[in-house]
């Protein structure tokens, strides 16, 4: 996968390493971090892990099971970018092979003089070839940002980042079956309501509409009890259930009935008692 | 901790494992090593009676680096035999051992930092200390806290969550002296005020529960917040009450609680932030 760098190209290679890796250590600098403390030290310790080993329990089942093995945990980990798909990465055993050969092939060169190496050529060779071996050879290239660079590219990262989703995941039960939403939900019906019939109620002598009580009552008289009932529950029970969990909620302003296991059973006897009592007022009444 | 020891063993032999030959000969012993050939040998002879339990995790995946791609759910397989009992331990180990790009926050692993708190299976609550369900034909569905801005598939920004936290002024403030110039006492009748308060982690489960912190977090402060509230307010030796309820009496920081109550039902840490802002709106009406 990755190409072994053999012979004297060490220091060309590297430098492409360095290079390379220069181009996604900004991006890795930049998420992350600046979040908060919390952030820095979890995300930090997150990024740390050790990288992929090659095993699973299904061969289906990962995607990157196919990448071949790292060697562990190596100096540069902490600045790996998350994708692994580039393979310019040396690892420092690599590099030290690559520097040893360098070394001594200039040393054989100093030894034995010849036409095209002067003496001190090549012993500036081997000074500069063990000034690199006493320099630490950095396989991470960093680069230092202003605050105000930093924060410019935190800005446009925030820009792009998505909303996790709320509504479509959360416990259905808890958000779509909520009692206060219910009890928002039928409350605005009734005003709504209110406001419609009573313009209607106002508008009908001038449009010939008969909307007093003795008609409406005539016109569902005359309809068979199962769609009268359905009428009557239709408006009976967003009362019956409005009035129910308002009490509930009355109780809560009072801060009782707080307990986890009461506010689940409650959630379920406000549903029950408003079915209940819809359907005695829709066909009982 | 199959996933920590399992993590080890990978590291141990490390430059092994790319080569078959060694693979079989040391991985065999290792328990908890999971590996093709580990498995087919393990289910043929050592643990024949421990059937492979394999569940699968539906994970929700946004990379920064690509930003154009929407959000997606990754579905990734374990087997349970070789997992910690908890949701944290089949995420550190597929981390570990499948996909090294998964992103999330822990630290303590034991419900004291807060770290990872996510949506598991519907609700708000700590990966650590969440079990997973052992019944295997169940997915189970991980994503980040609910309505946050995702810096990374399971990483929420919390910014304007520690920013509302800092709003609060969350240190005791007072003017006089203590009577013996050391420590500023109460009873114990006092102390025992602020149990159930003081053992607040901010994981943000309870805020990011909550409907109405979703709709508005610009202005409400949410659950967490106003415990935390409650706690300064509850505090005997805190003497800026009336200032700390002055900052909250207005339409938005507090009453925008509907007592929707999804706080108090995802607490992880069993905690009541709902009756903790029904205490303060008690307080503030009477």
């Amino acid at each position: 996968m990755c190409s072994q760098p053999t012979g004297p190209k060490w220091s060309s290679h590297v430098r492409a390493a360095n290079e390379s890796k220069l181009a996604w250590s900004v991006p890795q600098l930049v998420h992350g971090p600046f979040e908060s403390p919390a952030l820095l030290l979890a995300g930090w310790a997150e990024v740390s892990q050790p990288w992929c080993r090659d095993v699973s329990d299904q061969s289906t089942s990962s995607p990157t099971s196919q990448k071949s093995a790292r060697p562990p945990a190596s100096l540069t980990n902490h600045a790996r970018p998350p994708d692994r798909h580039h393979c310019n990465g040396t690892t420092p055993r690599e590099t030290m092979i690559a520097q040893r050969v360098g070394t001594t092939a200039l040393r054989r060169v100093a030894a034995k003089p010849n036409a095209f190496f002067t003496a001190d050529v090549a012993r500036m060779g081997v000074l500069a070839g063990s000034l690199h071996k006493a320099t630490q050879t950095r396989l991470v290239a960093t680069q230092k940002l202003t605050s105000a660079d930093a924060h410019d590219i935190l800005n446009k990262q925030r820009l792009q980042r998505p909303v996790s989703p709320h509504l479509g995941i959360y416990d259905k039960q808890q958000t779509w079956f909520g009692g206060s939403v219910w009890t928002r939900l039928t409350g605005m019906g009734f005003s709504g309501g209110l406001y419609v019939f009573a313009t209607a109620y106002l508008a009908a002598p001038l449009l010939g509409w008969h909307l007093e009580s003795a008609s409406i009552a005539a016109a569902v008289g005359a309809l068979p009890l199962a769609v009268k009932g359905g009428l009557k529950f239709i408006v009976a029970w967003p009362f019956v259930f409005h009035c129910v969990n308002g009490v509930r909620h009355l109780c809560y302003d009072m801060a009782v009935g707080f307990k986890r296991k009461t506010i689940v059973q409650t959630g379920w006897y406000i549903w029950g008692a408003s079915l209940v009592g819809g359907l005695y007022l829709a066909f009982f009444l | 901790m199959a996933a920590l020891r399992s993590s080890c063993a990978a590291r141990l032999f490390g430059s092994a494992t790319s080569r078959p030959a060694f693979r079989l000969a040391a991985a065999a012993p290792v328990r908890g090593f999971a590996q093709l050939a580990d498995a087919a040998q393990e289910s043929q002879t050592a643990s024949g009676d421990q059937k492979a339990r394999i569940k699968t995790f539906q994970v929700y995946r946004w990379n920064p680096d690509t930003p154009t791609e929407k959000p997606t759910m990754q579905s990734y397989s374990l087997d349970l035999n070789k997992t910690g009992p908890m949701v944290l331990d089949a995420l550190i180990r597929i981390k570990n051992e499948l996909d090294p790009t998964l992103t999330f926050r822990r630290s303590c692993r034991e419900g004291i930092c807060g770290s990872c708190a996510m949506n598991i299976n519907g609700t708000n609550t700590l990966a650590c200390l969440c079990r997973i369900p052992t019944e295997v034909n169940a997915e189970m569905k991980i994503y980040p806290l609910p309505h946050t801005y995702v810096v990374k598939d399971l990483v929420p920004d919390l910014t304007q969550f520690y920013k509302q936290y800092k709003s609060i002024k969350p240190y005791l403030q007072r003017d006089t002296p203590s009577p013996d110039g050391k420590e500023y006492r109460q009873s114990k009748a006092d102390r025992r005020k602020l149990d159930g308060l003081y053992e607040c982690i901010l994981c943000a489960c309870c805020s990011t529960s909550c409907p109405s912190y979703w709709w508005n977090s610009e202005e409400y402060l949410g659950p967490a917040m106003l415990l935390q509230s409650y706690r300064w307010l509850a505090d005997s030796r805190d003497e800026r009450t009336a200032e700390r309820k002055d900052a909250l009496n207005n339409s938005m920081s507090l009453y925008r609680c509907h007592t929707i109550l999804n706080c108090t039902r995802t607490c992880p840490k069993g905690l009541n932030p709902g009756l903790a802002i029904a205490q303060i709106k008690k307080e503030m009406a009477f």
